[in-house]
């Protein structure tokens, strides 16, 4: 006598249990669903379960689905389920003419939820508002995965507290494999020149290009998530362009430098980056001589890097700035060293706003030192300084009492980012600040590439996904902007209707895995259905759940419904329809839908 | 710098070309790198100046069937001089011993000016008295610094803090406008827009004329798409969701409109010293063409900061530019072919170049420079303006003298192209002398 199988593939509640048990709460009455197995082909047979808060089962309610036949899956509704309770279930298959229940069970567990206002579906977390804001706007963009960190570290202070100390979160293996995939980045200065040169394996542009992709695929990747975020406002804040004809073969030490300082003092990250050969040569302070020292960084480092054009510096103060700062070269064209030439420093007595200093030895450079760490200090620059990270964290027009909250901060702390940063997520107008932020265009490529989950590999061609982010984002490439103050950091400096059409085609391209295709692998639409059968508005907020992190609403369901329903009699396409992997828009019609719900402010305003 | 100007690539002149000189460096390389990417998708961002080798063009809306305005930036200030050349001045062969263009070689010639070579195929143009040309055209006040340089010619507006564009302006006086209103302004060919555009009146900026519908509006899905991002965005407030409203109005107006105007039949150049040029020209061909309503398509065009590898008539960037240049344009204006009675085409450049060689057989940043007019309402085939000649005691700190302010050309142009537009609105503070250019 054979006795039927175990059923197979339990799901309860449209998701499928895992490990004996299914996270998440469930309310009301549930739906469970098996695939019923029987050897015995020709007796009809249906699936049996029993459900109990008692683990032994000495009492127990139990369903049935139809009768019907094996092999398929069998749907039943569990009800008179009490709340906040924690059910056990087996489920067994039974042959109609024999009645024999199989030898085993398919085990499970669920609770049901606390109250009514608990969500009624179970399966991908849904994220709080701060939840959201913290891997939004100090992460590189939510995710199921990232919002799960979240929550283990314990909670957004404990996981934000974790990301200002960088090492202590293990990196993400693919981060090192990154590295791999551009070994040109890591040439010495010395070769990225001859390569140009000679015109082989490089141009200073397509070095530049690399970066933006290299860096890009970092934020995508990376655990350290805020590390990659504060190197990007410090890349701008600090900028350096990579059209430069000469800074490319420094970039990408600098873009080091800037990773290694942007969680420490801006004290530190300013000198590093001020003296680095690349701003040296960005700058054309390389080329000062004696007497005669090149203004533009003398400028720069006052307009732009420190105190700004209001605080009150004369012309002959940009000029003593020049002096001070004369004497930091490289030895261009041959080593390519950096290097302090004694000989082109200027000296005699200098004054910089409340700094001077007779400046009397031909090695000026503790002079430097002392000048950019007074600037560090100065209360202009810390001003500018804050509201620069407010303006990136917060909105695009931070209050004063904001910033002067941060830039107190800032001052007692010795200039101590992490410190401001602990600080700005702690203030009320960041965290009411949801919806303030227009995500950058390259803000917008790493978010999308997170939640479709594309997989990318080593590049093998200049076309491949890796290799062709910078064409993908549809702005500007990153990092090239042409004048030293760096790309706005405002919100309605990408908001033009080209910014739209050039997301919403990035988008579309994504969803699609339409472009690029070499060496990516994009999820099939299918395995986007946490179960082989469930509503429409279940699959949707699912959806949204995994895309948004939120559940979806009425808007975001009705979105999706004009999205993929039509006039056509197979386009019907209501809240109750059952999807299937065989409905369309579980297959070739999954990129409409999924537009739909990227195309939206929700998406692409934090 | 240690590039040697004898071994540079061909194909990206500027990376040599512009390497050794540091202060202009940036402002070459940068912008080369920016279009790089966004041509691939026409992306966007509303901001300030870009410089550089590039092509921009904003298109300024208004009535259907009316006149348009192509208004070419030549970036890095172009050498007046070498395009315009002042073959009757003696002072000009004297201060260029080494890249002057012979007095047998120059074209369209009268007794005191001819055109470069490189300019022959808009030599037809000059014959038919549809092309002229202005000399010791600029700014009233010397300013040799690109950034600033550009801002006082683009905002036209001395002597205020406001930053705004004069095309801005003229497009906010328009008593007619586009569908959308951004239309009144399009940048092509770059996806944001110079100070000339920045201001009230909103602009619109795009590589090219290619993208700009919506995804996913293949047919029978038009509907519901449009209808699903009413949807998605029905109560988003802030910057994103006007840039939304406005895309939505071009994709479904102006953006199905230009996918369709037919491709042009006339060839444009694709050799790379043209490219930068012929393609955001063939986009403005297609724009006037379509007819929405443009007004004013700009255009920022070229590498012209020529330090260093000037050349001479035969070999150098200087001749390879004016080549490109002309080339390129002389394929617009054949483009256009009847629409040439509505279209008139300024070019600009943020300042001219010493009237002397310097020590690299190139030239540094002037003053004075030349203007080129052609189109629609020009009385061509003559050289316009007062030439203060190239004595050296005529010379203002050994550069050109201006002797017209810029905007007595641009405001002649404007003036009887779109005389419903105040000029003292567009133009505050001068007082206008037309030179008699127009009709």
């Amino acid at each position: 006598m054979a006795y039927p199988s175990t059923p197979t593939s339990l799901y309860i509640n449209g998701y499928p249990e895992k490990a004996g048990k299914l996270t998440g709460n469930t309310d009301g009455a549930v739906a469970v669903s098996a695939v019923i197995n029987d050897p015995d082909a020709r007796d009809k047979v249906r699936m049996v379960v029993r459900y109990s808060r008692d683990k032994s089962f000495k009492t127990y309610y139990t369903v049935y689905s139809a009768f019907g036949r094996q092999g398929v899956r069998h749907r039943a509704t569990m009800t008179r389920l009490s709340r906040n309770s924690l059910y056990y279930v087996r489920v067994y298959t039974q042959q109609r003419d024999r009645k024999l229940l199989s030898r085993h069970y398919k085990a499970s567990s669920f609770w049901t939820a606390k109250s009514e206002s608990e969500s009624v579906l179970t399966g991908p977390l849904v994220a709080t508002a701060r939840e959201r804001l913290y891997l939004n706007r100090f992460g590189t963009g939510f995710t199921q995965s990232a919002l799960m960190s979240l929550r283990a570290a314990g909670g957004p202070d404990e996981w934000l507290a974790a990301q200002l100390n960088p090492s202590s979160i293990p990196e993400a293996a693919k981060v090192a494999e990154i590295d791999s995939w551009f070994p040109q980045l890591f040439r010495t200065p010395s070769a990225k020149y001859a390569s140009t040169m000679n015109n082989m394996g490089g141009s200073s542009w397509s070095y530049g290009e690399d970066l933006g992709n290299w860096t890009m695929l970092r934020r995508i990747y990376s655990a350290r998530s805020l590390l990659e975020t504060m190197t990007d406002l410090w890349s701008n804040v600090m900028h350096i362009s990579t059209g430069h004809g000469s800074a490319y073969v420094y970039h990408s030490d600098y873009d080091a430098t800037i990773r290694r300082h942007a969680l420490g003092t801006f004290e530190d990250l300013l000198r590093e980056c001020s003296l680095h050969p690349a701003m040296r040569v960005y700058l054309d302070n390389w080329k000062s001589v004696r007497n005669a020292p090149n203004e533009n960084q003398g400028r720069e480092l006052l307009e732009l890097h420190t105190v700004g054009a209001t605080s009150g510096y004369t012309e002959a103060m940009v000029k003593d700035c020049a002096k001070i700062l004369s004497g930091y070269t490289v030895d261009w064209g041959k080593t390519f060293e950096a290097s302090y030439d004694s000989v082109r420093h200027t000296t005699g007595p200098v004054r910089v706003l409340d700094f001077s200093s007779s400046n009397s030895s031909t090695d000026g450079r503790a002079v430097a030192v002392e000048l950019l760490r007074y600037l560090a200090h100065h209360p202009a620059t810390a001003r500018r300084v804050v509201a620069k990270i407010a303006t990136f964290f917060v909105s695009d027009a931070p209050s004063t009492g904001l910033i002067d909250t941060l830039a107190d901060v800032y001052t007692r702390s010795g200039t101590n980012i992490s410190a401001v940063l602990t600080a700005l997520a702690k203030h009320p107008e960041f965290l009411t600040s949801e919806g303030q932020k227009v995500r950058t265009p390259y803000g917008d490529l790493v978010a999308t590439t997170r939640v479709l989950a594309v997989d990318v590999h080593a590049p093998t061609a200049s076309d491949s996904w890796a290799r062709s982010m910078n064409s993908q984002h549809g702005g500007p490439q990153l990092f090239s902007w042409p004048r030293p103050d760096g790309p706005p950091l405002t919100s309605d400096a990408w908001s033009s209707p080209s910014r739209l059409f050039g997301s919403y085609r990035m988008h579309w391209s994504l969803a699609g895995g339409w472009w690029p295709t070499k060496n990516c692998t994009y999820r099939k639409p299918a395995s986007w259905l946490p179960s082989s059968s469930l509503r429409f508005d279940a699959y949707v907020d699912h959806l949204c759940r995994l895309w948004l992190g939120k559940a979806a609403d009425a808007r975001l369901l009705r979105v999706a419904i004009e999205a993929v329903s039509g006039p056509e009699t197979w386009a019907t396409v209501t809240a109750s329809t059952t999807i299937t992997p065989e409905h369309q828009v579980a297959n070739w019609q999954f990129p409409r839908l999924a537009i739909a719900l990227l195309d939206t402010p929700d998406h692409m305003i934090t | 710098m240690g590039f040697d100007s004898g071994t540079h690539d061909r194909r990206e002149p500027s990376v040599t070309a512009e390497a050794s000189q540091d202060c202009c460096r940036d402002f070459a390389l940068s912008r080369r790198s920016l279009l790089r990417s966004a041509a691939a998708l026409g992306g966007g961002m509303a901001v300030s100046q870009m410089i550089g080798d590039s092509m921009m063009q904003a298109t300024f809306a208004g009535s259907t069937g009316g006149n348009t305005l192509v208004v070419i930036s030549l970036r890095g200030g172009i050498d007046g001089l070498g395009v315009v050349v002042p073959h009757g001045d003696p002072g000009y062969y004297q201060s260029r011993p080494s890249t002057s263009i012979p007095k047998a070689s120059v074209i369209c010639a009268d007794s005191m000016f001819g055109l470069h070579p490189k300019m022959a195929p808009l030599a037809k143009y000059w014959t038919s008295g549809e092309l002229a040309a202005v000399q010791a055209v600029g700014l009233p006040v010397v300013n040799r610094s690109h950034f600033s340089a550009i801002e006082a010619v683009e905002d036209a507006d001395p002597g205020t803090d406001l930053r705004t564009g004069w095309v801005n302006r003229m497009i906010g006086l328009s008593a007619v406008h586009s569908t959308p209103a951004c239309l009144d302004a399009v940048q092509l060919g770059m996806n944001f827009p110079t100070t000339a555009l920045t201001g009230d009146a909103e602009t619109f900026a795009t590589v090219d004329l290619s993208g700009l519908q919506f995804t996913g509006l293949e047919t029978g899905y038009a509907a519901r798409r449009y209808a699903s991002l009413e949807t998605a965005w029905s109560s988003a407030t802030g910057p994103l969701a006007r840039g939304k409203a406005a895309a939505l109005k071009i994709s479904k107006g102006p953006g199905e409109q230009l996918a369709s105007v037919k491709a042009s039949a006339t060839q444009y150049p694709t050799e790379w010293n043209a490219v930068s040029f012929a393609g955001p020209l063939k986009s403005a061909a297609k724009l006037i063409k379509a007819d929405v309503g443009t007004d004013v398509i700009a255009i920022d065009a070229g590498n012209w900061d020529l330090h260093t590898n000037y050349g001479s008539l035969t070999w150098g960037s200087m001749q390879s530019n004016v080549d490109g240049f002309a080339r390129a344009l002389a394929a617009f204006l054949d483009d256009l072919g009847a629409l040439r009675s509505r279209v008139t085409v300024v070019t600009i450049s943020e300042f001219g170049r010493r009237v002397a060689e310097n020590g690299s057989q190139g030239f540094d940043h002037g003053w004075g420079n030349m203007m080129l007019v052609a189109g629609a309402g020009v009385k061509g085939g003559r050289y316009y303006g007062h030439w203060p000649r190239l004595d050296a005691d005529a010379l203002a700190e050994g550069d050109l003298k201006v002797t017209t302010d810029y905007r007595n050309v641009l405001g002649e142009i404007v003036n009887r192209r779109f005389p419903d537009r105040s000029l003292p609105q567009i133009f505050p503070g001068i007082s206008f002398a037309p030179l008699g250019l127009m009709s």
